[in-house]
Formats: C-alpha cells, sequence, structure tokens
C-alpha cells in the first residue's frame, strides 16, 4: 500500500516532467516547420542553443520543485491521525486541488516561457520586433503551454482520482470549503475547445506563413516550401485527430468511469446488499450524485438497522436513541417492567378456524395491542406465537415503568373489547387474552445469531412475567402484576391480592395482585 | 437467515407439515447472575450463531430467538420431504457444535454450558405474523407448544436430545434411539412417547 501509494505521487510528479518536454517538443516542431521564420534569429549560435538548454532546466527544476513542495502534505499523508484540524483541512483542500495546480504551474512556466524566448532572446540578439514577439509567444504559451497543460491537468486528474478515496475515506468531497468545481459541461466544452483550437490555428499560421513565403520568391524556392508543405500538412492532420480521438475517449471515460462506479453501487442495493458506497472521487456534478447515493445509502442502513433490531417500527424517540448510539447493545443490566399478553383458548380456535382467518385476526389483534403498548412508551420485543413480549423502562430508561406497563394493559383490556365487539358484530367469536406484568433487573441487549441480532431480554424477571401471564388461566382473570409492579405503581390503582402461588422452578411462593 | 422473499412475500397463512426444534441453554439463569452482562450477551451470541450454522446447514429457518432460546423450523417455507431427519441431523450437529465450543470456552477458563433440544413434527399454520408494522414468518399451532414442552421434557430426562414419537416415526429408522418412559404434558389428556437420539 505504501510503495503504490507513493509510486502515484511519483508518477504524478513525473507528469510534470514528461508533458512539459511534450511541450518542448510541440514548440520545436512549431518554430521549426510551422512557423520558422517567427524566432529565427540573425546567427543561430551555440550561445543560443546553450541559453534555451539552461533556460527551459531552469524552468523545469523550479516547476518541479514548486509542484513537488506544495504536494508535499500529499504525497506524506498517512491519514488524518494525530494531525490537527487544520492540517488535515488544507491536506484535503490540496488533494481536491491538484490537477488544477500542477496545471497551474506549467501555465506559469510557460508564460514565461513565452519572455524568455520571445522578448529576452531577442532582446539579446538585438532584433525585437513586436509582431515577432506575439507570434513567439503565441507559439510557446498558447500552443505548446496549451497542449502541456491539458495533458497535465487530464493526466494527473485520472491518476489521482484513485488517490482521493484516502483522504476522502467517508467521500465527502463537498465538505471542503471553495472547493474547485468543474462542471461535466465546461469539462467537455474545453476538451472540444483543446482538439479543435489548436490543429486550427497550426494550419492557419502554416499556411499564411508559407502564402507570406511564396511572395516573390523564385519558382525553384517556391516549388521546395510548398513540397515540404504537403508532409507537414499530413502530419499536424495525423497529430490532430490522435489528439482529439484520444482526448475525447479520455474525457468520455472521465465521465462514465464514475457513473459506472455509481451504477454498480446501485446494482448492489438493488440485490439488498446496503454495505457498499458509490466512490466519490470528484466535485462535479457525478461526484454530486455519487455523494447524493451515499447518503441516501446511509439513510437506509439506518433504518434497516433499526428495523432488524428492534422490528419493523419503534417510536422516533428510541430510533433517535438508537442513531446516537446511546443504546447500548452489548447488554447493560436495567430495572425493566416486562409485560407478556397471550391469547386464551387459542388452540382450539386455531384448529376451528381457516388459516388465513387465523392470521389476519391474529395481525389484527397484535396491531391492536402493540398500539397500546406504544402509546405507553413500550416497546414490543417479540411475538411468539400467540404471546406478544414487551418491556417498559428499555432501551431508553423511564422512572414509572411499572406504571406504564399497568396502564397499558388496561388500554389493551379495552381495545380487546372494543375489537370484540367488531368481531361479534361480523359473527366472529370473542377472544380473551391473559396480561401477565413483573417488574425487575434484566439483561438487555442485541441477542442473536451473527445474521439476525435483536434487541432482547434475558434474566429471571423475564421468565416470572411469562409465568405471571399464564397464572392469568388459573385465577381466570386477564389482568395479573408481580408484588414487585405493585409496589412500584400508583397506590391508587385498585388492585386485589390473590393467593400467593407456587409458579414452576422457584423455590419461594410468588404474590400476585389482579387489577380490576 | 430471514426466508426467501418470494416464500414468505404472499404468506396469509397457510397449513404446513414440518418439524419444529426447540433448544434451550441449561442453568442459564444461574449463569447470567454469576456473569458480566456484556459477557452473557457476547457468549449468548457466539452459541446462537453456532447453532444457527447448524440449523441452515440442514435448510432449516431460525424463526425467532427467544431469551436464551431457539425456534427452528425444517420443511417450512419451502416444502421438504425428508424435514423430521433434517431436524434430527441439525440436533446431532447443534451436539457436535456445543461440545466443540464447550472445549474451547474450557480451554479460556471458562465454563462449559449445556443446553436441551426438543423435536416435533406435525401441521402447523405459517404465515407472517405480527402487528401491522413488524411482520415476520411465524408458526402457530398445537405442534409448536408440544416440540417446546419436549424440549423442556429434557430437564427432567437429564438428555440433550429429545424426539416425539411423530418426528421418531418420519426419520430414518438406522437413527438410533432410545424410547423413554410415557410422560403426561401440562394442557395435554394423553401421555406423551418421546424418544432420545443417543
Amino acid at each position: 500500500m505504501g510503495s503504490s501509494r507513493n509510486s502515484t505521487s511519483r508518477i504524478i510528479l513525473g507528469i510534470l516532467g514528461v508533458g512539459n518536454l511534450l511541450g518542448a517538443l510541440v514548440s520545436f516542431f512549431y518554430f521549426r516547420f510551422v512557423d520558422s521564420t517567427a524566432a529565427e534569429l540573425p546567427d543561430v549560435g551555440l550561445l543560443e542553443i546553450v541559453y534555451s538548454i539552461v533556460a527551459f532546466g531552469v524552468l523545469v527544476f523550479i516547476g518541479y520543485r514548486v509542484g513537488r513542495r506544495w504536494a508535499d502534505p500529499l504525497i506524506s499523508w498517512r491519514g488524518p491521525e494525530g494531525l490537527p484540524d487544520a492540517t488535515i483541512a488544507m491536506t484535503r483542500r490540496r488533494a481536491l486541488l491538484l490537477p488544477y495546480a500542477l496545471a497551474g504551474i506549467s501555465v506559469v512556466g510557460w508564460l514565461l516561457a513565452g519572455v524568455i524566448w520571445g522578448v529576452v532572446l531577442p532582446y539579446l540578439a538585438g532584433i525585437l520586433v513586436p509582431h515577432r514577439i506575439a507570434r513567439v509567444i503565441f507559439g510557446t504559451t498558447v500552443i505548446a503551454g496549451g497542449v502541456t497543460c491539458t495533458f497535465i491537468f487530464f493526466s494527473v486528474e485520472h491518476l489521482w482520482r484513485r488517490r482521493i478515496p484516502a483522504f476522502f475515506p467517508d467521500g465527502d468531497l463537498s465538505t471542503v470549503r471553495n472547493a474547485p468545481r468543474f462542471p461535466v459541461r465546461a469539462r467537455l466544452l474545453g476538451i472540444f475547445f483543446m482538439v479543435s483550437l489548436v490543429p486550427l490555428s497550426v494550419l492557419a499560421v502554416l499556411s499564411y506563413t508559407r502564402a507570406l513565403a511564396l511572395v516573390g520568391a523564385d519558382p525553384a524556392a517556391a516549388a521546395e516550401a510548398v513540397g515540404g508543405l504537403r508532409l507537414i500538412m499530413i502530419f499536424i492532420l495525423a497529430a490532430g485527430m490522435v489528439a482529439a480521438v484520444g482526448l475525447s475517449i479520455f474525457a468520455a471515460n472521465s465521465v462514465a468511469g464514475p457513473l459506472k462506479d455509481v451504477e454498480a453501487a446501485m446494482a448492489e442495493v438493488e440485490q439488498g446488499r446496503l454495505g457498499g458506497r458509490a466512490p466519490v472521487v470528484s466535485t462535479d456534478e457525478i461526484g454530486a450524485v455519487a455523494e447524493g447515493f451515499n447518503r441516501m445509502l446511509h439513510g437506509l442502513r439506518e433504518r434497516e438497522m433499526v428495523k432488524e433490531t428492534f422490528g419493523k417500527y419503534v417510536t422516533p424517540e428510541i430510533r433517535d436513541e438508537i442513531l446516537a448510539g446511546r443504546i447500548s447493545g452489548e447488554g447493560e443490566l436495567k430495572e425493566v417492567t416486562v409485560l407478556f399478553a397471550d391469547i386464551r383458548d387459542f388452540t382450539p380456535w386455531v384448529e376451528a378456524t381457516a388459516p388465513r382467518d387465523v392470521v389476519r385476526d391474529l395481525n389484527e389483534y397484535f396491531t391492536e395491542m402493540a398500539e397500546a403498548i406504544r402509546a405507553q412508551h413500550g416497546l414490543v420485543l417479540q411475538f411468539i406465537g400467540d404471546e406478544i413480549e414487551a418491556v417498559f423502562g428499555a432501551p431508553i430508561a423511564s422512572r414509572d415503568h411499572a406504571a406504564m406497563a399497568v396502564r397499558a394493559a388496561l388500554d389493551m383490556r379495552g381495545r380487546l373489547r372494543a375489537w370484540n365487539a367488531r368481531r361479534e358484530a361480523a359473527g366472529k367469536p370473542a377472544l380473551r387474552h391473559g396480561i401477565g406484568i413483573h417488574t425487575g433487573t434484566v439483561l438487555a441487549g442485541n441477542i442473536g445469531g451473527a445474521e439476525r441480532l435483536s434487541y432482547a431480554l434475558v434474566g429471571d424477571p423475564v421468565n416470572l412475567a411469562s409465568r405471571i401471564q399464564g397464572l392469568t388461566k388459573d385465577f381466570k382473570v386477564d389482568i395479573l402484576i408481580s408484588e414487585a409492579t405493585r409496589k412500584s405503581i400508583d397506590p391508587a390503582v385498585p388492585v386485589e391480592e390473590v393467593p400467593a402461588v407456587r409458579v414452576k422452578g422457584r423455590a419461594e411462593e410468588v404474590n400476585v395482585y389482579k387489577v380490576v | 437467515m430471514s426466508p426467501p422473499r418470494s416464500a414468505t412475500r404472499s404468506s396469509p397463512g397457510e397449513l404446513k407439515e414440518v418439524t419444529v426444534l426447540f433448544a434451550d441453554i441449561r442453568d442459564f439463569t444461574p449463569w447470567v447472575e454469576a456473569t458480566a452482562p456484556r459477557d452473557v450477551v457476547r457468549d449468548l451470541n457466539e452459541y446462537f450463531t453456532e447453532m444457527a450454522e447448524a440449523i441452515r446447514a440442514q435448510r432449516g429457518l431460525v424463526l425467532q430467538f427467544i431469551g436464551d432460546e431457539i425456534e427452528a423450523v425444517f420443511g417450512a417455507p419451502i416444502a421438504a420431504r425428508d424435514h423430521a431427519t433434517m431436524a434430527v441431523r441439525a440436533a446431532l450437529d447443534m451436539r457436535g457444535r456445543l461440545h466443540a465450543w464447550n472445549a474451547r470456552r474450557e480451554a479460556a477458563g471458562k465454563p462449559a454450558l449445556r443446553h436441551g433440544i426438543g423435536i416435533h413434527t406435525g401441521t402447523v399454520l405459517a404465515g407472517n405474523i405480527g402487528g401491522a408494522e413488524r411482520l415476520s414468518y411465524a408458526l402457530v399451532g398445537d405442534p409448536v407448544n408440544l416440540a417446546s414442552r419436549i424440549q423442556g421434557l429434557t430437564k427432567d430426562f437429564k438428555v440433550d436430545i429429545l424426539v416425539s414419537e411423530a418426528t421418531r416415526k418420519s426419520i430414518d429408522p438406522a437413527v438410533p434411539v432410545e424410547e423413554l418412559p410415557a410422560v403426561r404434558i401440562k394442557g395435554r389428556a394423553e401421555e406423551v412417547n418421546v424418544y432420545k437420539v443417543v
């Protein structure tokens, strides 16, 4: 990883060298074959060659040093750990700016080159002619510099995209302030402009200078000028076409590549896999799409997590607690009130009723009861056959969970009665249920196999609550609460003590109260 | 772990012959009381993960974890002819996995845990059951309750795997089982014949 990291940085700095060498070749070709009279000096001596080589070397060296220095935080980046916030922000900004910065350094270099060869050299040679200055600066800065900067910008951007996620592991490129934004439209326009402008203007300059040379030339020299012209034009056309096709493919890929990644990420989601994300590697529209997609995915993941762990529906307050990470899934002891409800004479009813009707009626019953539980801030933990397990006081602690549970039980009684009235009106038998409530300290956490964790309670009070629910059959009452629950609720709630009972697996007798 | 979508999406309730398996950790309450909460949750999840793998390996479906208990079904939502055999094979695999897990636990200085498994075959009502906002594929019916009761009997008989007479009849006769004395179960008029899987 480390070596690939450094090699990317090295390749990118290498591009700075290669790109400028390409620019030097372009300018050599341009002034040798296209506009050969612009830079023509009386005595092309050793001195001019030395001057050119030294000037080129100095420009490249300074450009490389400046680029290297500017990119240093990027090369030495090993993640944000231990860095001050300001450094992190600066480095991330530079990561986004890198293609612009390297292209910008080259622009400055080629502006200087225009001055060095267009102004300083003729001045030293003693022939400062304004139209020649303009032609040299056009050939050097616009043609060679333009080709160089385009090449550097797109090559660096292409290679650097692979490294962008190292600086933005969360893909939050848009959080960088004043980040350069190069819209897709401008990118395409710029490329089309480059591939049409450069060959056209080179051809224009070529035909004009050759036409000028023909004026008053003797037939032999004219034939020579026109003869060479054909070859040069073919070369310019060929080079221009290769560049145009290459750049167009490149530009198309720079748009299509990131879109493909987003498409692939979408296909993952379609398969129900929410773990992935779309790589965000640019600040343009495509980057914005990828970022938006990732935000949507994050929302889906959170909802999925809440749904998986807590059932399809939790109250907004519980969801917020979960998403804020304030609910520990690792296991904690909590004082809660546990409520179990169960339908009486369920088996004979199932056997006497069509399967679809059983499922429909059961779901109606569960829906009613779950509403009563939620209205009292309870959480339905699970439906076990015809049984409901619910908790009050978890996952969000509350002081009066016992009172909440009893209020929920009374509401459930009322709702059952109303539902039975509707059932009887429809000619269906009424159903009865029993509710057992107990308060105690349980272990709460996300429990289950590796692939399916749900928020659950374990501990003796859970079993006892279930047993107390079972006792409602024996006492022929609908709501029974334990002594512990009785002590925690408002004494004004009317309860009646029933005889203490033995429950299975428990040495002591249990005191239970019927809620009237 | 969740059943194939196509199988459950349109499941308004149907009667199916299935084999139901319940597994439960022995002496769970004292263990919970003697162990740090986080360790209980971690160990319980390890146990559930192992057991769920054994169940899935036999194409069973874990319906839910109820406290320290696992409820699983074979032959639903996708019908299978040999669901009883699959369930018994899963139970034997669970026995092996518990053994291996306990060996790792003991090597780490932790107490071994035991469990009991009850298996029964019968016709249940399967469907998407729950409140309007939380439906899950579930089974209801007497065979489910009986399977749970048979699981409870493993405590009394001090064995780890018990199968009902109905399951016994559906499995390969080569599987070695031992008949145990018929027992009375709460809420049931007839005695129940159970077999221990050796």
